[in-house]
């Protein structure tokens, strides 16, 4: 459904994403990173929010800049967020269902969804700069499944959030992936390990690994020996960045 | 299109709501500021149309850009300006926001014209020059703070500008503002060309919003 063909970004001299390439369908894949590894730079590419230098973002086998129609299916939540802060969440809501182009009889029911989603219902009517960093982050996801989108780019969605808050949160993941691509950028390892079926590991602004995540934990099976214990997402991701540093 | 400038319109209106006690700015300004400064006139002497012109070049003018340059803060400052980038509905998403915000200004300050004009008769050559005016000064504030990525600057450059060359460098080319009567057609020759480069300025101003959709994160 969306794939990235060849891509390379660079600022000023400094080359950040090396002939980058992917193939997503439906599910959940897991993009894991260092900090500064180029996650951040490779979501915001395939957000249309950065022109590569070389390479395309491909939806539907078409790229991203071509059609109009990909920003109404795609849900964002950038690593940053907190907007309007002087309105009520459910204002907030109801302009990101302007922006995302949802027609206004159909605005109520979806942000009364995508609230209930991520916990916040109660909080709806309270002012944006009065919730806590937790809760606003919990909007961020909430504003990003608003219009029900085929593509979910969430960068370092659980960051922020309390354990309870981050287990319910791999749950709905769970649920979203059924019908749609779901790329959860994070260095969080155990949140990919407990909701995402794929992983992508990228280090350096390189692709070291692409696949499914048993075939990851298989990577650490067979480089370690066994052991005993149950292999993780975490031990193939350590294994992998590890050889190359 | 119906749609699409109900979305602008709506969010337009969100955006405003967020400027809480600042929104009431400019309707301060213009509803009693102006005003009551025209009443009130030189100690002892009724209100003259050169202390309408004077002070309504003053103020109006430059409290233009207070609701527009506010507006653009939340896509330059917001930690959230990447989603206003990424679901925009067009590439002029702030040039029309600029636009449907002066004419909403320029319809308010058409109130106290009209109020003006029960006190010295003709005064729409007068209101004519402010419009372009604002103008000027809207497109000077979109397209510095495009420039610079910044709204506290281009808002200081606005009540600078007009307090310099409304109140002491009056003769200088760079002035955008008229002290005359205003009494005839010929009067709105500098307006017209103060808004031919407001024009000017809002479409330098929407080169670089074409550009910040795709290099400046």
């Amino acid at each position: 459904m969306i794939a990235v063909r060849d891509l390379c970004k660079r600022f000023g001299r400094k080359e950040v994403l090396h002939s980058i390439s992917l193939s997503m369908g439906n599910g959940c894949y897991g993009l894991l990173g260092a900090n500064g590894a180029g996650k951040t730079t490779l979501i915001r590419c395939m957000a249309g929010l950065f022109e590569p230098q070389r390479g395309e973002v491909l939806y539907d086998n078409r790229p991203i800049h071509r059609l109009k129609g990909f920003q109404r299916d795609l849900g964002y939540l950038p690593q940053a967020f907190g907007m309007l802060p002087e309105l009520t969440l459910y204002e907030m809501m109801d302009y990101m269902c302007s922006l995302k182009g949802i027609p206004r009889s159909q605005c109520a029911g979806e942000i009364a969804q995508a609230l209930e989603f991520v916990n916040l219902e109660e909080w709806a009517r309270e002012r944006v700069r009065t919730l806590s960093g937790g809760m606003v982050r919990r909007a961020g996801i909430a504003q990003a499944v608003l219009g029900d989108p085929k593509v979910l780019l969430l960068d370092e969605p659980t960051a922020g959030l309390d354990p309870s808050e981050r287990a319910r949160f791999r749950n709905s993941v769970r649920e979203l992936k059924r019908d749609r691509t779901v790329l959860l950028s994070t260095h969080i390892v155990e949140d990919v390990d407990a909701c995402c079926d794929n992983v992508i590991v990228i280090h350096g602004g390189r692709i070291l690994f692409s696949g499914p995540s048993d075939e990851l934990r298989e990577v650490a099976v067979r480089q370690a020996g066994h052991t005993g214990k149950k292999p993780t997402v975490e031990d193939g991701y350590l294994w992998l960045t590890n050889g190359i540093a | 299109m119906a749609h699409e400038w109900d979305r602008l319109m709506r969010r337009l209106y969100l955006e405003l709501k967020n400027q809480r006690l600042y929104f009431f700015v400019p309707p301060f300004v213009l509803f009693a500021l102006v005003p009551l400064s025209v009443l009130a006139g030189p100690q002892g002497t009724d209100p003259s149309f050169s202390q309408c012109v004077t002070l309504s070049q003053l103020f109006i003018p430059s409290f233009a850009a207070w609701w527009p340059l506010f507006v653009l803060k939340e896509y330059h400052s917001s930690p959230a300006r990447e989603l206003l980038v990424v679901h925009r509905s067009s590439r002029a998403e702030l040039l029309s926001r600029m636009i449907s915000l002066w004419a909403l200004y320029v319809l308010l300050a058409a109130v106290v014209f009209v109020y003006f004009a029960s006190l010295f008769g003709r005064v729409w050559y007068l209101f004519a020059a402010v419009a372009a005016q604002s103008m000027f000064m809207i497109a000077l504030g979109y397209s510095l703070s495009l420039l610079l990525q910044n709204t506290f600057i281009p808002l200081i450059v606005n009540f600078a500008y007009s307090s310099i060359f409304m109140l002491a460098v009056l003769d200088s080319p760079l002035n955008i503002f008229t002290i005359g009567t205003f009494s005839d057609a010929g009067s709105l020759v500098k307006p017209a060309t103060v808004a031919a480069v407001a024009i000017v300025l809002l479409l330098a101003g929407y080169q670089a919003e074409r550009r910040l959709y795709t290099r400046s994160m």
